[in-house]
């Protein structure tokens, strides 16, 4: 690996990671999430699951990409063995096909924030703008305006992905600081901050609070998506895995909880009445509907908003910027030029996200699909990690040259027992209480949310990628050659 | 607030944000001693 393609410093490699995991999960669905889930005994959980499944794979992904030093398709072949390219693929396939879905986000994202410095958003017109503008075509247009942006930054490679995450990351941090600020000092936050953190202690006896934390930890951190892999290829040979590791993930969950905050503490100072309806509303009736009109109602507001859409910006289009990269990565390791892999996931992208732009509920039967799909990719991660096996993983690769907090066997036994324990449970809790939300159809592959759905999308990728598997780790291996 | 959210927030918040900082501090001065070394020729 050349010079140019590796990160300049373990600053780069840290923040570039951390605008990956810090993506619109942190700040639209964790307060919902929280608040729904009994507040602080949600919270323990949730950190719990931080130490047992979050931080453990993150460390198996940086392994992984540092050892194989190819996407994840070769680094699957590398660690587990040839006929392990399956694997890698169905990681990259489900990373990719939430890229398609991801990209619609960011453009809305961008359409909310232009809108919000134009003055054009305001409270009272808040629900017919989103009606007017979600699935229609200026939200195609704004996801390829949000495709354009990242694929313009990997364009420049590993060192571009790096300027940028230097200035986005520390501005996002800054803003959902400025805002959590702003949202504790307003009159009535305490009301807000009683409801995060109240501990309701008979809630721990909850089994679904639990798997809720997980979900959270699942889906927000970034762990078991392939993405942490794909940026450890680029990190220096001699460069710390564990500490690293850590940090993301705290730094991750810092995010989070500062989110939480903002979102509760400005309900419950604006609008209290109306908490259960807002939370109760949906990742995007948060967002795009109850946030402008909360913000509209608070001193300062608009600068407020133009903040909130500013910080939520930046954490979709970082977020997105490595899932470019992710597929990307893997073309290139199958013989193209990254230019020309850019111009076929530019190609790919536009083509597969039009749905998900033109259809909300197209686009949450992918989020459906592939957001369980991660618990799946997870599995494999641990699978994986036993073929080449866990405890040498630690020994050879985790605790190696640079690391600067050398892990403990503690790492070994999560990886190989408790996290595919974690995976399993949660597939089929998942798809378990999927066939209770619509008992009559929920084989049917046609309904947006059943399990019909998930088992038909998955079945056909898995079969294409196994049927492909000999094909896949060839191609790997004559690129590795030329 | 109640005591009990009082203490909740204190231990969570302290967990996590005094994690990230802890594990920030180490790297800090991890790269520090790696800068110093890599400079003296070690």
């Amino acid at each position: 690996m050349s010079e140019t393609e590796q990160f300049s410093s373990r600053w780069g490699l840290i923040l570039a990671t951390l605008g990956m995991a810090v993506g619109t999960g942190n700040i639209w669905r964790f307060p919902r999430i929280v608040a729904t889930n009994g507040g602080g005994a949600f919270l323990v959980s949730w950190v719990v699951f931080l130490f047992i499944w979050s931080i453990p794979l993150m460390i198996v992904e940086f392994s992984f990409g540092k050892r194989g030093r190819k996407g994840t398709v070769g680094s699957f072949i590398a660690m587990a063995g040839k006929g392990s390219g399956w694997m890698g693929g169905w990681v990259a396939l489900c990373a990719t096909a939430i890229m398609f879905y991801y990209s619609v986000v960011a453009g809305w994202c961008l359409r909310y924030f232009a809108a919000a410095v134009r003055g054009s958003l305001t409270g009272e017109s808040s629900t017919t703008f989103w009606e007017s503008y979600a699935g229609s075509g200026l939200a195609w247009v704004t996801n390829a305006i949000a495709l354009g942006l990242a694929i313009g930054v990997v364009w420049f490679g590993v060192r571009g992905i790096e300027k940028v995450a230097k200035v986005l990351i520390p501005t996002l941090f800054v803003l959902v600081l400025m805002l959590a600020i702003r949202a504790v000092t307003l009159p009535g936050a305490a009301a807000g901050l009683e409801f995060l953190f109240r501990p309701d202690w008979s809630a721990l006896a909850d089994v679904r609070i639990w798997l809720q934390a997980l979900t959270q930890n699942a889906w927000d951190t970034g762990a078991g998506w392939g993405l942490i892999l794909t940026f450890a290829v680029y990190m220096k040979s001699r460069e710390d895995i564990p500490l690293n590791a850590f940090l993301i993930g705290f730094g991750n969950n810092s995010v989070s909880l500062l989110a939480g905050i903002m979102v509760l503490c400005t309900v419950f100072a604006i609008n209290p009445g109306a908490r259960s309806e807002i939370v109760g509303a949906g990742n995007e009736g948060l967002t795009f509907i109850w946030m402008p009109q909360l913000f509209a109602e608070m001193p300062g507001g608009q600068f407020f908003m133009i903040f909130f859409f500013l910080a939520l910006s930046f954490a979709a289009l970082t977020s997105l910027i490595s899932m470019v990269e992710l597929l990307t990565r893997n073309l290139i390791d199958a013989g193209m030029r990254r230019r020309k892999a850019l111009g076929v996931v530019a190609l790919l992208a536009l083509a597969f996200s039009t749905p998900s732009a033109l259809s909300l509920s197209f686009l949450h039967n992918q989020d459906w699909v592939w957001g369980v799909g991660l618990m799946l990719s997870g599995l494999l991660y641990a699978l994986a990690a036993r073929r080449f096996g866990v405890e040498r993983l630690r020994r050879e690769v985790v605790n190696s040259d640079g690391c600067d907090l050398p892990i403990g066997k503690w790492w070994t036994f999560i990886v190989s027992v408790v996290v595919p324990i974690e995976a399993v449970v949660l597939m089929v809790w998942w798809l378990w209480e999927a066939k209770g939300w619509d008992p009559e159809h929920w084989l049917d592959p046609f309904r947006s949310t059943s399990v019909g759905t998930v088992l038909a999308q998955w079945a056909i990728v898995l079969v294409a990628l196994l049927v492909l598997n000999r094909w896949l780790g060839r191609r790997i291996s004559a690129a590795r050659a030329a | 607030m109640s005591a009990s959210a009082i203490v909740m927030m204190v231990v969570i918040c302290g967990i996590i944000w005094g994690g990230f900082v802890f594990f920030l501090i180490r790297a800090i001065r991890s790269e520090s001693k790696k800068q110093a070394s890599s400079g003296t020729g070690d």
